[in-house]
């Protein structure tokens, strides 16, 4: 049976494969047939330079997904900390020492991903949290006050629902659950996501415990 | 000529597939009496064949095997929705076989649906078998617990499952105690313990128990208390604060298990625990510490998975103690970090070559390679049937002299003449394509990446290795020409998977067009005549 299918993938820089940097390398060889061989120059050039980041290529090495983290934080010496404060880089899989997690925020569109393994103490992932939103909270021009662009510290209150948003998050068995209650460990071990929930929202269920 | 009766007796004894298949290619009666007597087919590529032909080519099958996606898709190089869908299958399977008894599926797309299907529709449903599987939940497990009566293998491999609840083994009803084998190694979440307790308990053929990750070590006694005829056990994680009543227990536990034959599982090693599992090492043929960074093993085995903690002086130590060694898989603990710290060289899998006569089988991830090393490999074991290699970081070349891997390769081709699985890394021409296509004539699987200068490598291996069947390819210079030349070849093959190489939209085209019997595919993000094409699967 005769059948050509064309498809065109609705995402996707991963079919796009770069051993060199971008602007450089295999796409432009690509619309150069048939002349000589081209790959040559930019091969060798890379593995003459001694590439720094063997990850940088999509699918390669060829291990699984379920292998990519098997080096866990029970190692201290082995733990790696971001760069810089902020636990939202973009994604790489192959940080083995991490632990990202999506949050959202009520009010803003976009999420955001934190690793939780960057920080260990709740006061920390508060301040993280108020880091990743207030600029975004801030840039919506969302303010009860009328004032725009003023950006507000999240973090103050976060975790004793005592400010205008409350952290909570999803467990592995698909509870929701107030962040703080539990030894840092524990949260982290069982944290699927995160959610920053106007604490008016959740007053029902404050009143209900006290 | 023999009466029916005669052939269909000998038929019988035939189970291959391939055997069946020669079978019914010798004469019109043949075909005719070997397709009433096929009970289970099987299909490596769900594409090649409509299931209605399928069903109507062989109306008593008992077992069915597919396979979907193609394997480069266990590396992310398939996109989201392209395909291997079961759903198809299993409506006219609910149609056309209602008394099935085995689904065994790899890399296809299974939804919560279609596993209600296969629970409701098949009164005699005893295996199900998914590997590299995704697109269910835990509801859909939850379906086949209820509803499947009589099931015996439910063995989930590296799936991709949505993990709703863990309370989906409690619809494994009382009565229900027909269990041989549960995998459930692939699930992250919790399961019910006391469920999976239960249920083990009231399994007294249980033979194969693979736990997930978040069995806790102290729980394993209670399970392996419950079920010491077990033969394949995988442990949940094992670690634990070192307690003396969790290390008697487990120590007990683990020597009453008479049958043992396989271990598995080993997350997260607390290393104090691993002696309890001693008493049992001289009786396994099979043990997989491939999640387990800790550096030990002594035992004696048939097939062993690790980690590159191994170590050169580890596998030095296999080498020497493990005499009936057949498989040997070490994987990566750091595969995306350029240095590793872990002294695990070409030198180890020349040691093993060396001390284990047996060794058939090969994957072996490192840094660095020899042609030397290469070649030490290839004569000290010319009965090797599987031999992957891969070199972490893409196109190195021989790390004492610089030069292309080319050598090394072809002496392994030359000398293991019955090499069957052969994939390749490190830096290489089309030299050794042409040392493949002349020697590797028993060759079914060819994977390469990175490789190779010019269309005539290519050709070298399409013209060259007779038995081929799967070849998949990525980021080589490899176009057209070849591809045309020798598109008669690509009919007898089963699939080929191009991926980031030179091949033209147009030449997609026409091979479309010369042959109409195969599937050509392209999957590519810009729709564009002279745009490079991604991939062509071929019947």
């Amino acid at each position: 049976m005769k059948k050509m299918m064309i498809k065109e993938t609705c995402e996707d820089t991963r079919l796009e494969l770069r051993l060199c940097p971008p602007g450089d390398g295999l796409y432009s060889i690509a619309t150069a047939h048939g002349t000589g061989c081209p790959p040559k120059s930019p091969m060798s050039k890379s593995s003459n330079k001694r590439v720094a980041q063997p990850h940088a290529v999509v699918g390669w090495p060829p291990v699984r997904t379920t292998r990519k983290n098997i080096m866990t934080s029970s190692n201290s010496t082995k733990v790696k900390v971001p760069a810089d404060g902020r636990g939202d880089k973009k994604t790489s899989p192959d940080q083995e020492n991490s632990l990202y997690v999506k949050i959202n925020m009520d009010g803003v569109a976009i999420g955001r991903k934190v690793d939780l393994k960057a920080y260990d103490t709740y006061q920390k992932l508060s301040s993280a949290v108020d880091e990743l939103f207030g600029g975004l909270l801030a840039a919506q021009g969302v303010s009860s006050f009328g004032i725009t662009n003023n950006r507000r510290d999240i973090s103050n209150g976060l975790l004793d629902g005592t400010g205008e948003y409350t952290l909570v998050y999803d467990d592995n068995e698909g509870d929701r659950i107030l962040v703080g209650d539990v030894p840092w460990d524990m949260f982290i071990s069982s944290a699927k996501r995160l959610r920053v929930l106007k604490t008016s929202e959740l007053s029902a269920i404050r009143q209900r415990d006290t | 000529m023999f009466p029916e009766e005669v052939l269909e007796h000998v038929f019988s004894f035939l189970t291959s597939h391939t055997d069946r298949n020669s079978v019914s290619l010798v004469c019109k009666t043949w075909y005719e009496m070997e397709r009433w007597c096929r009970k289970r087919v099987f299909i490596g590529n769900c594409y090649a064949v409509n299931p209605k032909v399928i069903i109507k080519r062989f109306p008593e099958v008992k077992g069915v095997e597919l396979k979907g996606k193609p394997h480069f898709a266990d590396f992310n190089l398939v996109p989201e929705g392209w395909g291997g869908f079961v759903w198809p299958w299993v409506v006219e399977f609910a149609k056309g076989y209602p008394w099935l008894e085995e689904i065994r599926l790899k890399r296809m797309v299974v939804s919560d649906e279609c596993l209600e299907i296969v629970a409701k529709s098949f009164s005699k449903f005893r295996v199900l078998v998914l590997e590299s599987c995704d697109g269910f939940s835990t509801d859909g497990l939850a379906s086949i617990a209820s509803h499947c009566r009589n099931l015996r293998v439910l063995d989930l491999r590296e799936c991709e499952v949505e993990e709703l609840s863990g309370h989906w083994l409690s619809h494994f009803p009382d009565s229900f105690t027909s269990l041989e084998v549960l995998n459930i190694a692939c699930l992250g979440s919790e399961v019910s313990f006391s469920a999976l307790e239960r249920l083990v308990a009231r399994s007294p053929k249980l033979k194969t128990l693979r736990l997930n990750r978040t069995v806790p070590l102290e729980k394993l006694s209670t399970l392996l208390q419950r079920a010491p005829q077990l033969i394949d056990f995988g442990t949940g994680s094992y670690s634990a604060e070192i307690r003396s009543d969790v290390y008697s227990s487990l120590k007990d536990a683990f020597s009453s298990c008479k049958n043992l034959k396989s271990l598995s599982g080993f997350w997260d090693v607390t290393p104090a625990y691993l002696p309890v599992v001693h008493s049992v090492c001289s009786q396994l043929t099979s043990l997989n510490l491939s999640y387990a960074s800790t550096q030990s093993p002594e035992l004696t085995k048939i097939r062993l998975v690790v980690l590159d903690c191994i170590e050169d002086t580890g596998l030095n130590t296999v080498s020497m103690t493990c005499k009936d060694l057949r498989e040997l898989v070490v994987f990566p603990s750091e595969p995306f970090v350029g240095d590793a710290e872990v002294q695990l060289t070409e030198q180890g899998l020349v040691s093993v070559s060396q001390g284990c006569s047996k060794l058939q089988s090969v994957l072996y991830f490192c840094r660095q390679m020899s042609n030397s090393a290469l070649i030490s490999i290839s004569k000290n074991r010319p009965n090797l049937t599987c031999f992957r290699l891969c070199i972490i970081e893409p196109t190195v070349p021989d790390y004492l002299t610089l030069e292309p891997l080319d050598v090394g390769f072809g002496s392994i081709v030359e000398n293991c003449k019955q090499l069957t699985r052969l994939s390749m890394s490190g830096l290489l021409t089309d030299r050794v394509f042409e040392y493949i296509g002349t020697h590797a004539k028993n060759l079914d699987m060819l994977s390469i990446a990175f490789a190779g200068d010019s269309d005539l490598g290519l050709h070298h291996v399409l013209s060259g290795c007779d038995s081929l069947r799967k070849l998949e390819i990525r980021d080589c210079p490899f176009g057209d020409k070849a591809l045309l030349a020798n598109a008669s070849k690509l009919e007898k093959m089963r699939s080929l998977w191009m991926s980031s190489c030179l091949v033209s939209f147009g030449a997609c085209k026409l091979l479309g067009q010369k042959m109409p019997g195969l599937n050509v595919e392209v999957i590519d993000e810009r729709e564009n005549l002279n745009s490079l094409p991604e991939y062509a699967p071929v019947e």
